[in-house]
């Protein structure tokens, strides 16, 4: 027998019982469909994923940081989306305290601009120096600034306005949807570009824009020791308490907080709607300087050493008895000091771009060799494909559950029809069929039971992620990322599910076949 | 001339639970080409037995079957299928058509296993259905037909691929005796014009009056009759 022939044969079997038959394919419509949204949902996850990732140039990434011990993520301090972290975790706070691992220099960053497949470099740091973000009478918390070079190292996902460039400096900021939802331009963030805002920065500040700051006035009574000038975070000078009548070294200065103005010049989505900002680093640097009137070390020594001299002086003359008049120690000399916590502390990570993302790693074992810490996404990318391969096992498994319900279901329609069907079977073994073409033509049937059902249950599969994306594109519009579309059907899913259920019906086929070939065609001719 | 069919010393048991019951006991006949044989005995002796062996659908305990000079006995299932395609056509008491194949349909059915092109077989199944008189019933459904023409549809099939031998089991067992005299009539036709062997196993007196040797059996044992030719019974002039 041709095998054309039974291909034909096979389907017009298939048809005879039509209401069995379509149940049948229906209870592996239900698998198809349940395997295909479950693979298609885990696949567009990680496709989104790593497409979010090529778009941000994060492939290409990699992330010096001081902790050589950290992954891809908690290098970028947690944000989502390829910008800077904004919220700094430990390392901001420490600004200035000793540290036993090598601080992010300038040194640092010329060193590995000189490495190969280093295509550009871009420090960054958390400015920790605002208090507030005041637009149009609304108050909204600062979360501290992310600085960075704008050299296109790091992109912002920019839905309004422009991301910062290299001519940006001071002024400017990029803020995210996060504060532009807060200000009222949600959906509407077109509207916020341009517009200005004031920055209020806490008190003690002394950065750039900050008023000068006063130099004390000279105390008439005995002053304390001089305090040790020792900075802190947050660029506050440590000091007594502070007061206003104070004087001498480590007074507080420049209580009343300064009000800086920026021009938003772009809006970015970023880390879910997170409420955060993006300024230069050439700004950052203005920001985090420190001025403040206090005793050089210099100006110490040589008033301890004075005080040491008036102190031998008077033991001289309580031995002597020939006190005169005896000159007082004089006060240390208070002198202007700036610093800047950048030096102090270095940045808090410096975001490397590779020649391409092949290069990554080996970028990033060239800069641990300078005994920092540097992570390229790549690993982290795969582990994160590794997750997203096990959900998607998971998941299918899940719908392959339905699956094997359904081979069960064609099981049951094959050994039915094989039953209703065996004088039927007698006669063509009568009429010259061996069992193998009786067992292909039943495995065939059994076979195209399970290739309809995973052509109509991808067909069901691909409709549903038609209905599903605009409601998806909504809610990404809803948290501002700029992508759309995310659920795709990739067409090497489609085949693989007709194959698979395709082969899970000839396999469903085999024993009711083989039970039809084995037929004794004597008992078949002769079956009631 | 070596005979078309030859049984020699063939015995054939069947075992239900314990009992062994032995339907063919060291049965060796020998038919010739063209013969109409009439296979004959009560029920339960073993006629249909008899029948299938020679049909290749049944196999043997002892003893050789060979028909045309092929080995029945040493033949695996390709060979015995392709046996029977080609040089047996099964007609049966109860038709066996496929109710949702037209009459052309299943006359093609051995065809299309034979592996005949889809135009040479439609061909020849119509010539078939021409010769048993069905010409105009060719897209009936066998729903739509009478028992007599469905019982013409099944020799027309049996006929399809030249088979040098027909075996009819109780063809006219469910037709009155009008339908079952001209299928008699029709297949003795083609035993005369097509020198067609021709095995019918029955009960019926009448059709083995017909029949030109008459295998009887009985508690496995073949007796077998040959009557001179010319000597036709009764019950074919009537037809005729």
């Amino acid at each position: 027998m041709k095998l054309i022939d039974i291909v034909r044969l096979a389907f017009r079997n298939m048809g005879r019982q039509k209401l069995r038959s379509a149940l049948t394919i229906f209870a592996v419509v239900i698998g198809a469909t349940s395997v295909t949204i479950m693979l298609t949902l885990a696949t567009s996850a990680k496709d989104f994923f790593v497409h979010q990732f090529e778009a941000s140039g994060q492939l290409q990434q990699v992330v010096v940081t001081e902790q050589t011990d950290l992954d891809y993520k908690s290098a970028q301090g947690g944000g989502g989306g390829g910008q800077p972290a904004a919220q700094a975790p430990q390392a901001g706070g420490g600004n200035g305290a000793p540290k036993a691992t090598p601080k992010l220099t300038d040194d640092l960053v010329t060193k590995i601009k000189a490495l190969p497949h280093v295509a550009n470099v871009s420090p960054t740091t958390d400015v920790m120096v605002l208090d507030s973000v005041l637009y149009q009478g609304k108050r909204l918390q600062a979360n501290p600034p992310s600085a960075y070079e704008p050299n296109g190292t790091i992109k912002n996902q920019i839905v309004a306005g422009r991301d910062l460039t290299e001519q940006d400096g001071a002024g400017v900021v990029v803020l995210t949807t996060g504060y532009a939802d807060a200000m009222g331009f949600k959906q509407n963030y077109g509207g916020l570009v341009g517009q200005t805002i004031t920055l209020r920065t806490q008190p003690n500040f002394s950065g750039e824009g900050a008023p000068p700051p006063v130099a004390p006035t000279p105390c008439s009574g005995g002053g304390s020791g001089p305090a040790p000038a020792q900075g802190q975070g947050q660029g506050q000078p440590s000091g007594p308490a502070p007061g206003p009548g104070g004087c001498g070294p480590g007074q507080p200065q420049n209580q009343q907080p300064t009000d800086l103005t920026a021009t938003v010049v772009g809006v970015a989505s970023y880390n879910a709607g997170q409420a955060t900002m993006f300024i230069s680093l050439k700004w950052a640097r203005g920001l985090l300087e420190m001025r403040r009137y206090d005793v050089t070390p210099a100006d110490q020594l040589a008033a301890q050493q004075a005080q040491q001299a008036a102190q031998q002086a008077q033991q001289a003359c309580t031995q002597t008895h020939s006190c005169g008049q005896l000159q007082k120690p004089p006060q240390p000399r208070v002198s202007l000091i700036t610093t800047n916590q950048l030096d102090q502390s270095g940045y808090r990570t410096i975001v490397v771009q590779a020649d391409s993302a092949s290069n990554a790693d080996q970028v990033a074992a060239a800069i641990r060799t300078f005994g920092v810490g540097a992570v390229s996404a790549d690993s982290f990318i795969k582990q994160q494909e590794g997750i997203f391969n096990i959900l998607a096992l998971i998941l299918g498994g899940i719908g392959a559950i339905a699956l094997a319900v359904a081979a069960i279901g064609v099981i049951n329609t094959m050994v039915m029809a094989i039953l209703e069907r065996t004088r039927e079977i007698g006669v063509l073994r009568a009429c010259g069929a061996t069992k193998a073409t009786i067992r292909r033509l039943y495995t065939f049937e059994a076979a195209m039971l399970g290739f309809w059902g995973g052509v109509f249950g991808v067909l069901v599969g691909f409709l549903l992620t038609l209905a599903a994306n605009p409601i998806i594109n909504n809610q990404l519009q809803l948290n501002s990322v700029t992508a759309s579309n995310i659920i795709t059907l990739p067409i090497w899913l489609v085949l693989a599910v007709v194959a698979a259920t395709t082969l899970i019906g000839t396999l469903a086929g085999l024993y009711p076949a083989g039970r039809a070939a084995r037929l004794n065609p004597v008992d078949a001719l002769r079956y009631e | 001339m070596t005979p078309l069919i030859q049984l020699h010393e063939v015995t054939k048991t069947y075992r239900t639970g314990d009992e062994v019951l032995t339907v063919l006991n060291n049965v060796s006949i020998a038919i010739e080409a063209g013969d109409f044989v009439a296979v004959v005995g009560p029920s339960g002796s073993g006629k249909t037995t008899l029948a299938d062996v020679i049909g290749g659908l049944d196999g043997i305990d002892s003893g050789t079957v060979s028909v045309d000079g092929i080995d029945l006995g040493g033949a695996g299932d390709r060979a015995l299928s392709r046996y029977r395609n080609g040089h047996i056509g099964f007609v049966f008491q109860s038709f066996n058509l496929q109710g949702s194949y037209t009459a052309l349909e299943n006359v093609m059915l051995p065809l299309v296993i034979g592996g005949m092109s889809t135009r040479e077989r439609r061909a020849r199944a119509q010539e078939c259905l021409n010769l048993v008189g069905l010409a105009d019933r060719m897209r009936h459904r066998p729903a739509q037909l009478s028992g007599g023409q469905l019982q013409r549809v099944a020799i027309a099939r049996a006929l399809a691929p030249k088979p040098s031998i027909i075996i009819a089991d109780e063809p006219t067992g469910n037709l009155d005796s009008a339908r079952g005299a001209e299928i008699m009539a029709l297949l003795r036709e083609l035993n005369a014009s097509q020198g067609i062997t021709l095995i019918v196993v029955t009960h019926d007196p009448n059709i083995a009056r017909q029949a030109a040797t008459v295998l009887e059996i009985q508690d496995g044992v073949v007796h077998q009759t040959h009557r001179p030719s010319g000597q036709a019974a009764p019950m074919a002039a009537t037809v005729a």
